[in-house]
């Protein structure tokens, strides 16, 4: 028995924990860990590389300035996602796509491949401008959607039902620029 | 001789009695220094430098209450571009009606996402607005420091992200998050937070949110860009963060909070 077997013992004891860990480690822990921190360093990439569905204004006047110029407009911040909405692209170059005579060209650059959706119920207006108390004041809203569009009537010259949609007035995109007819 | 040992076990004690009079006065003043100012912290940001170029970020959101109408595009969008679960959200928006009774209404029916149905208060409504709330990306973050796989890390640009394969889903960082946050995906049972739309940003792009509001209610941008909309409201606006008082160090402000806001 030698003087020092307790020493012994608890060295071995933490030298296998230790082999134990490293083992353990080298198996079980990613490869990219700690490459940028304490965590795994793929993920960094892999989560930058999700697809990109909403792509902003800008992309969507690249082809529809004439439509959309509209830097007196009021709805001039309202983007436009939130009224036409399509995960995918909906229009390609000419010269990329295969049958160009079918497909009807926008200025001839480029060809609808899918059809963009137009939501042209109230629904996406009264969103934002039915009245409730906890808007800012200042933003203009429609206490009674009811009574506005009778109201609305009274100055227009033409027919319109009362659960006619806010665009039989408006025009979407430059709201003040009434329909014709209303004044 | 016994009196010299004597003599020096009182010398010594003396000296203890010193070092650790010294010691206590040091950490008095440590605890008392004032915390680094917002200024100072800029600086050490702009100082940083992180090695892939993409990464040379360091983002910051700010929240302009007085302007959010409560529409809850915001809400869709990122339902849309991060295919969260129904009923799970990663951004909403919460209605504050304050009336004459002293009663604070506060709700968010579905998140938000159907905007706000007209909703009746006893008394007469004093003031209402709407706050939206996300992940606050916090420097002090609670839910990261309990993660025991260290599946939720904070990325060098300063956005808190969890890695969907290696979370275990014990929902540790659910039950820390002081600004309910976190939820657990039903689909994958792994914990799922706001990014600020991660893979938008490195891109160049704004987050989804920000993207479709109307009302520029919602502004995010890099805190190393000189002249970027963020610096320039943190710079020259009066902001506030959610909870100052749990230390959580926000990067998400907010202009115009009121105090009734949690
Ligand atoms: C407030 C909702 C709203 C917003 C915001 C909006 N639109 Fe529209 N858009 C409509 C509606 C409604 C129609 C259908 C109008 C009609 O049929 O009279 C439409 C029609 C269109 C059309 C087809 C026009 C035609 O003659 O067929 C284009 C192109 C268009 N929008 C582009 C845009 C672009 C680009 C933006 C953003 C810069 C945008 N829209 C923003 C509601 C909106
Ligand atoms: C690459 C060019 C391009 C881009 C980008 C683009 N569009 Fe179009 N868009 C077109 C073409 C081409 C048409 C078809 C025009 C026609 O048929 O006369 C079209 C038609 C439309 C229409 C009418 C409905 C339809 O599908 O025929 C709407 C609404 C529309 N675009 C909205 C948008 C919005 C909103 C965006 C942004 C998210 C956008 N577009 C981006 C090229 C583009
Ligand atoms: C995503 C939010 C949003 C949607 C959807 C929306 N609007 Fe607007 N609207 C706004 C904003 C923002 C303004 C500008 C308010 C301001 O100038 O303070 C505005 C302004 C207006 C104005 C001008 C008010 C004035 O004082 O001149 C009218 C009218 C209007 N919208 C009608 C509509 C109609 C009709 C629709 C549906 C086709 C609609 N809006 C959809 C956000 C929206
Ligand atoms: C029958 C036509 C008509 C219809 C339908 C209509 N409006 Fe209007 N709207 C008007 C007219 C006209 C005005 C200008 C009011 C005025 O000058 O007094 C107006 C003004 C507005 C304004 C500005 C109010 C303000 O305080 O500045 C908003 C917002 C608005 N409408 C939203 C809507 C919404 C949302 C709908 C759909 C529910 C809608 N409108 C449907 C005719 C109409």
């Amino acid at each position: 028995m030698s003087k020092y077997s307790h020493v012994v013992n608890v060295a071995v004891l933490v030298g296998l924990a230790f082999l134990g860990f490293q083992v353990f480690q080298a198996i079980f822990q990613p490869d990219s860990f700690g490459q940028y921190g304490r965590y795994r360093g793929d993920h960094l990439v892999e989560a930058s590389s999700l697809s990109v569905l909403h792509r902003g204004d800008d992309y969507c006047l690249d082809c529809h300035d004439a439509e959309w110029d509209m830097a007196d407009a009021k709805h001039a911040t309202v983007p436009c996602e939130n009224c036409h909405f399509l995960p995918g692209p909906h229009a390609i170059p000419v010269d990329k796509a295969n049958s160009v005579d079918k497909a009807k060209a926008a200025g001839g650059k480029y060809v609808k491949i899918e059809i963009m959706p137009i939501d042209r119920t109230a629904q996406p207006c009264l969103n934002c401008h039915t009245f409730l108390p906890s808007r800012p004041v200042k933003f203009p809203q429609v206490k009674d959607g009811a009574k506005h569009i009778k109201d609305g009537w009274k100055k227009a010259m033409g027919e319109v039902k009362i659960n006619s949609p806010c665009s039989r007035c408006h025009n979407s995109h430059f709201p003040k620029a009434y329909a014709k007819g209303v004044v | 001789m016994k009196r010299r040992k004597a003599a020096k076990r009182l010398e010594s004690r003396r000296e203890f009695i010193k070092i650790a009079a010294n010691g206590m006065a040091g950490m008095l003043i440590v605890t008392l220094m004032p915390k680094s100012s917002w200024a100072q912290r800029i600086h050490q940001i702009e100082e940083m430098k992180h090695v892939p170029d993409w990464m040379d970020h360091y983002y910051a959101y700010v929240v302009d209450t007085t302007k959010c109408i409560g529409c809850g595009a915001c809400v869709r969008a990122c339902k849309r571009e991060n295919n969260t679960p129904d009923g799970y959200f990663r951004t909403w928006v919460e209605r504050y009606q304050i009336t004459d009774t002293g009663h604070v209404y506060i709700d968010s029916p579905n998140g938000g996402h159907e905007s706000f149905p007209p909703k009746d208060v006893e008394g007469k409504a004093l003031k209402g607005f709407f706050v939206p709330k996300l992940c606050n990306h916090c420097r002090n973050t609670p839910c990261t420091q309990v993660c025991p796989v260290n599946a939720s890390y904070e990325t060098p640009q300063g956005v808190v992200l969890v890695d969907k394969q290696t979370c275990i889903g014990c929902g540790y960082c659910v039950q820390a998050c002081p600004y309910d946050t976190r939820y657990i995906d039903p689909r994958t049972h792994t914990a799922d937070k706001c990014t600020w739309c991660y893979h938008r940003v490195t891109k160049g792009l704004a987050p989804a949110c920000v993207t479709v509001c109307p009302t520029k209610a919602r502004i995010f941008g890099d805190l190393k860009v000189k002249n970027s909309q963020v610096r320039e409201i943190l710079d020259s606006q009066r902001v506030m963060v959610l909870k100052p008082e749990l230390n959580t160090e926000p990067y998400c402000f907010y202009i115009g909070l009121d105090r009734a806001v949690r």
